[in-house]
């Protein structure tokens, strides 16, 4: 962590003194805040528990600085926090969350440093409350800072197919590493699960891709990832495979989303999507109805069973005073086996947690 | 009567852009004469960073408050100022691009397009276009 902030701020320096860029020199401050308020019954979810939390946060700061209109540097810190679950434990407070170099050639982006994974369409934002629809991206879909990584240290490249015509495609691939938190269950010595503890795995050889087909309507289009990595470590460990497509449709009215994806992990398949529907009442009143589910295939055992791992509905509300500052209610009502309590592992019986969550979301 | 002739033949004649409470400038060296409305958007949304010059595009806004953004926003990109606030809080928090630089009054926009060769910006209908070329929208 030192020394990524170290290098950060010598990059930073670097660049503040180069003489070409100093007639040209910008930096520029973004930042957000979700702040909310949870509680559960019927057990702890996601470390909401049954008698409520206000640990509960995502933050970050975004310097941005501008060397001319083709490059950048983006520097992002960010915090979160997650009342007492197991997928936090050994987070630190603050982490630097981005810092790459950008350069724009044309319809051409490349990224180089630690930087977001484009992966459907909430990854790289998938922190910025006032972005998302309800307190968090679908869970069962982008598994909220476990089995997978809102960035790779690596490089990224972005580019724009046809992009003056009504249907265009953006493409994006993406290399590198990261380190990601898998969730672990620990069972005592008569096979009875105990806790969950979390596991962190280094994961090597990441390799990916996401294309968007924008359509002649405005805000529609439809998308397509893949990816592959090795996990170096873990209960898990070995070659993993992912894809994914989604459709995205925001119009003046409604919103409709869908996403579905598809992991290939050594001795599991994890199957998990979700459908939403956001309903604009007013131009600031905002009606949201969220259906998740997720499987789990078992490829060690005889027979390769599957199971219903979740199951999930969500209704809500938000409220943005402005588009940068917004107020959201939402209701949860999971069964399955993503509960912190009660232990509620595969061969124990999915256990139904209910939660709301109320939400304050700003940025600038 | 002829009086009505005339007002009619003046609102129908008189460009859409400053019909609708903007106008759009670009610096005094800029070939251009009119630019597309989608070609406008795009500039302003940085998915179009060229003139057929060659020369990069720098678009310049007002700000949010500004009935001049309201127009411009509504008649160019068809979206409200917290739509397209919304797509650049997108592109910001997705560590892409940022917004296009604001100027605080009509002769802040135009004292910028004047200096600044393949700037682009927008003010409202009557300001006062001193050393700035207008373009026309075409729809």
């Amino acid at each position: 962590m030192r020394n990524v902030i170290r290098a950060g701020l010598v990059l930073i320096t670097l660049a503040l003194a180069t003489p070409a860029a100093a007639q040209e020199t910008k930096l520029q401050v973004h930042g957000y805040l979700t702040q909310a308020y949870g509680a559960a019954s019927g057990g702890t979810f996601l470390g909401i528990p049954e008698g409520g939390t206000a640990d509960y946060r995502t933050a970050a700061l975004q310097l941005r600085y501008t060397m001319s209109s083709a490059d950048q540097f983006v520097w992002q810190f960010s915090h979160r926090r997650l009342g007492n679950s197991p997928i936090t434990v050994g987070e630190p407070e603050l982490k630097v969350d981005w810092l790459f170099y950008s350069r724009q050639m044309g319809n051409l982006n490349l990224r180089v440093g630690r930087l977001p994974i484009p992966a459907g369409i909430y990854n790289e934002v998938r922190d910025v409350g006032v972005l998302l629809p309800l307190y968090r991206a679908p869970y069962d879909f982008y598994l909220e800072g476990a089995f997978t990584s809102e960035t790779v240290d690596g490089i990224a490249a972005g580019y724009n197919l046809f992009a003056d015509a009504p249907w265009n495609v953006e493409v994006s691939v993406f290399g590198g590493r990261y380190d990601m938190t898998n969730r672990n269950t620990t069972y005592d010595t008569t096979g009875t699960p105990v806790a969950y503890t979390p596991e962190m795995v280094k994961v090597d050889n990441a390799l990916g891709t996401q294309l968007w087909l924008n359509t002649p309507v405005d805000g529609v289009r439809a998308g397509f990832g893949a990816s592959r990595l090795e996990a170096q470590s873990g209960s898990f460990a070995g070659k993993w495979s992912e894809w994914h497509s989604s459709l995205d449709a925001r119009t003046h009215w409604v919103t409709l989303q869908g996403e579905y994806r598809r992991f290939a992990i050594p001795d599991v398949n994890y199957t998990a999507g979700y459908v939403y529907a956001g309903v604009h009442a007013t131009p600031k009143l905002t009606l949201h109805g969220q259906m998740e589910f997720s499987d789990v295939q078992l490829t060690d055992t005889p027979g390769n069973p599957v199971f219903d791992f979740d199951r999930t509905k969500a209704f809500g509300a938000s409220y943005a005073f402005r588009a940068d500052l917004v107020v959201k209610t939402e209701y949860h009502s999971t069964t399955g086996h993503w509960s912190d309590a009660p232990l509620s592992p595969i061969g124990v019986a999915p256990a139904n947690v209910n939660y709301f969550l109320v939400s304050f979301s700003t940025s600038f | 009567m002829l009086k009505a002739l005339l007002l009619l033949i003046a609102v129908a004649t008189t460009p859409l852009a400053a019909q609708q409470g903007y106008v759009v400038i670009v610096n005094d060296a800029n070939s251009v004469s009119s630019v597309s409305a989608t070609e406008l958007s795009r500039m302003f949304m940085k998915k179009l960073n060229r003139w057929q010059s060659g020369l990069d595009v720098v678009p310049v806004d007002q700000p949010e408050s500004a009935a001049a953004r309201e127009a411009f926003s509504a008649g160019v990109h068809g979206k409200s100022v917290s739509a397209v606030h919304a797509f650049w809080q997108q592109q910001i928090f997705s560590g892409r691009a940022v917004p296009p630089a604001e100027k605080a009054s009509d002769e802040q926009v135009i004292a910028f397009v004047r200096s600044t060769p393949g700037a682009v910006g927008y003010v409202s209908a009557g300001a006062s276009l001193s050393g700035v070329k207008r373009v026309q929208v075409v729809r």
